[in-house]
């Protein structure tokens, strides 16, 4: 089945959003797009409702058509539940990980090294979720897994995927994994859930130690957006 | 109020209460009686509370408090412990010391209310208690994952709570002990701390509603 035009501009431009190719706040130019994609600038135009309507577009008076900003306090908060959930469902689903799940998980481990290598931010991401979703598929507790797709969700409306912007993070979750690996095959319980956990809040970490550069580059680009921001404007800063 | 109200209400309170528990029967005539009404608002009160989950129609038996799903039930409390066990420890550093002086106040209250045993009142204190720690838990998002946790759990937590009368005690003794590690322990020590006095609920009800061992030796078919 063929894909409209009006379908083609929106997952072109999603695409690029997600992947971060264009980045938080950089204008969206309906016309150069246009010419760029080979449409009349309406598919466009629509392309930035739907994903206006979804969050990752913001129209602003003067401006136009952004991407939106990353709330950067939302997704902290709940990446931070999500490493306490995780790393508690990690620990529950240690006891019924059977020898297939832990070679799934090493198997994945090797799919996100490659990921890395051939620099496939999104693959690495999807990866990334697989393998956290194997363990946790092994928790007994269905409501505490509830929680996690909830938060997971969230996430995902906020930023699809953060490695983007932290390209040593990546490193490190390889590393990270194979130890975590290692901690479910032989570790204690309490040991895996302190070690997700831990996993977990060190991509927190890496946010936040380039955060500040992040703003003060776009203070540089966008003077009235750093002012509000300074001012603890939130109307702003929230997407 | 008129007397549907009143039945409803009445009726509704016995259930939340444990003053009827799960799975007892409710006999229509015997309630209309006893409350001086006819079995109409009776029967139209456990229809209510049957569509609200609290109240069961079974052929042959009649109406019965509905049984609790002990599973769902014990997955939720741990979810709980979990949740507000990092929600206290990160609310640690924000607590002031009227904070303090006002948790001391609500265990007092609780001490004394455990002994009038009103496990209504007792389960209201509790989560007064846990709510003005969490409060000050700077992590919005972790926090409305608790207050969800907890609208799930309010259809059973309180019939749970009135089932556990040693439970209640013991409660008194780790508030005031959290209290204490509040004011001067570390956080990993309080998130531990906070989530064992949680799951410490969870154990209790497995105490209580697990057959002792070699029962079913010694009934053959016979399960809980």
């Amino acid at each position: 089945m063929a894909v409209n035009k009006q379908e083609r501009t929106y997952m072109i431009l999603r695409d690029r959003i997600h992947s971060g190719s264009i980045a938080p706040l950089e204008r969206l130019n309906i016309d150069a797009l246009a010419r760029e994609l080979g449409v009349s600038p309406i598919p466009v135009r629509e392309a930035l409702r739907r994903l206006e309507a979804e969050g990752w577009v913001r129209f602003t008076p003067n401006v136009g058509a952004v991407v939106s900003p990353v709330d950067s306090t939302t997704w902290e908060q709940a990446m931070v539940s999500l490493a306490i959930l995780e790393g508690a469902a990690s620990a529950e689903a240690q006891q019924n990980l059977r020898k297939s799940d832990l070679t799934r998980l090493r198997k994945i481990s090797a799919g996100m090294e490659e990921a890395a290598a051939r620099a496939n931010p999104l693959r690495f991401s999807q990866l990334n979720r697989t393998l956290h979703a194997t363990i946790v598929a092994r928790c007994p507790n269905a409501y505490l897994i509830e929680l996690l797709d909830q938060t997971n969700t969230r996430l995902d409306r906020l930023r699809s995927t953060m490695f983007v912007y932290l390209p040593h993070r990546s490193e490190e979750a390889l590393q990270e994994h194979v130890r975590l690996i290692e901690l479910l095959e032989t570790g204690s319980k309490e040991e895996v859930e302190a070690y997700a956990r831990w996993h977990k809040l060190r991509t927190v970490e890496a946010y936040r130690a380039i955060h500040q550069a992040n703003d003060k580059a776009l203070a540089a680009r966008y003077p009235r957006s750093a002012m509000a921001r300074a001012r603890g404007d939130q109307a702003v800063a929230t997407s | 109020m008129n007397k549907q109200e009143r039945t409803y209400t009445i009726l509704r309170d016995r259930i939340h209460s444990g003053a009827h528990p799960p799975r007892a029967r409710l006999n229509i005539d015997g309630l209309a009686r006893e409350l001086g009404v006819s079995a109409i608002p009776v029967r139209e009160a456990l229809r209510r509370l049957e569509a609200e989950g609290w109240v069961r129609f079974q052929p042959n038996v009649g109406a019965i408090v509905a049984p609790v799903d002990a599973t769902t039930w014990e997955q939720e409390m741990v979810a709980v412990a979990i949740l507000e066990g990092a929600a206290t420890a990160g609310a640690a550093a924000h607590l002031r010391l009227s904070d303090l002086t006002k948790l001391r106040k609500l265990a007092a209250e609780m001490d004394s209310v455990a002994a009038e045993g009103d496990p209504l009142r007792f389960s209201r204190l509790n989560r007064r208690l846990h709510a003005t720690i969490v409060a000050r838990c700077a992590n919005a998002y972790l926090l409305e994952l608790l207050e969800q946790t907890y609208l799930r759990l309010d259809r059973i937590r309180s019939t749970m709570f009135a089932y556990l009368p040693e439970r209640s005690k013991a409660a008194l003794g780790e508030h005031a002990h959290l209290i204490d590690l509040l004011e001067s322990g570390d956080h990993a020590e309080i998130e531990r701390y906070a989530r064992w006095h949680k799951l410490q609920t969870v154990e209790a009800y497995r105490a209580a509603h697990e057959p002792p061992i070699g029962a079913a030796d010694r009934i053959p078919g016979k399960r809980r």
